[in-house]
């Protein structure tokens, strides 16, 4: 069986319409599943773990870096300016629940005495971040 | 053609798939006033070489996993980080807790040492 040949395409570029189709998906898909978002104001690698509850990827954190600097609302400050930028943190943002990022190679003993400034400065609803291992 | 590559590569480059999520870690142990629990907790102190520390005594992981998991479901454990524990480590420690379904919390080494 023979089949009529297809009426030839005039219009140029037409045939590049299968391409641009794919890499429109792929724009999408890369829009959706990447938050586009500010540099935060330390470098804050996080700890991995497996046994993550669920994801929040609210942007109010408080940033713990590796050498035991602190960012809080993209301000960098030293640990003995905690209590105060917390209260000032609990008096703007009442109620909210602040998350706290600490670098993989932070201090631990240093975040439970941060974790410790916190709850007495009066910031007590606080979640600590890691992020998945896979 | 040319603006669309070019928008797929900002997008690309631009996002990143990194994602924090909250450890399902108890912060309220730190806190001066111990919660009113009917069970004692068991404190565990870490030490930077990974050793764990029960009342003193030394412990390995699996046996710890054992003497919490035959003490029941939602056994509270305080997990005490040492001199110089990095968050990683801690964070495996409390990985390797969660296991046995422990309610987990965070300890200061000044209250409980």
């Amino acid at each position: 069986m023979k089949l009529p040949r297809p009426a030839s395409r005039s219009v140029r570029g037409d045939e590049m319409l299968p391409l641009i189709n794919v890499v429109f998906l792929l724009m999408m898909f890369f829009m959706l599943v990447g938050a586009v978002s500010a540099p935060e104001a330390l470098d804050v690698q996080p700890a991995r773990s497996s046994r993550l509850s669920t994801a929040d990827n609210d942007r109010r954190s408080l940033l713990v870096s590796a050498d035991g600097q602190l960012a809080l609302g993209g301000e960098i400050f030293s640990p003995a300016e905690l209590a105060e930028q917390a209260a000032s943190w609990r008096a703007q943002h009442p109620g909210e629940t602040l998350q706290v990022k600490a670098d993989a190679a932070a201090d631990a003993q240093g975040l439970v005495a941060i974790l410790g400034v916190l709850r007495a400065a009066g910031v007590d609803r606080v979640r600590l971040l890691a992020a998945d291992a896979h | 053609m040319d603006v669309v590559f070019i928008l797929l590569f900002f997008f690309m480059l631009a996002s990143h798939h990194l994602e924090w999520r909250a450890l399902p870690v108890e912060l309220s142990a730190v806190s001066a006033t111990p919660a009113p629990t009917s069970a004692r907790p068991l404190v565990v102190v870490m030490l930077a070489d990974g050793a764990l520390r029960v009342a003193g005594a030394a412990v390995s992981r699996e046996a710890l996993i054992e003497r919490i998991v035959g003490s029941g479901q939602g056994a509270p454990v305080v997990v005490v980080p040492g001199r110089s524990v990095t968050m990683q480590e801690l964070i495996d420690l409390v990985d390797a807790l969660r296991i046995t379904g422990a309610h987990i919390s965070l300890g200061n080494p000044e209250r409980t040492s």
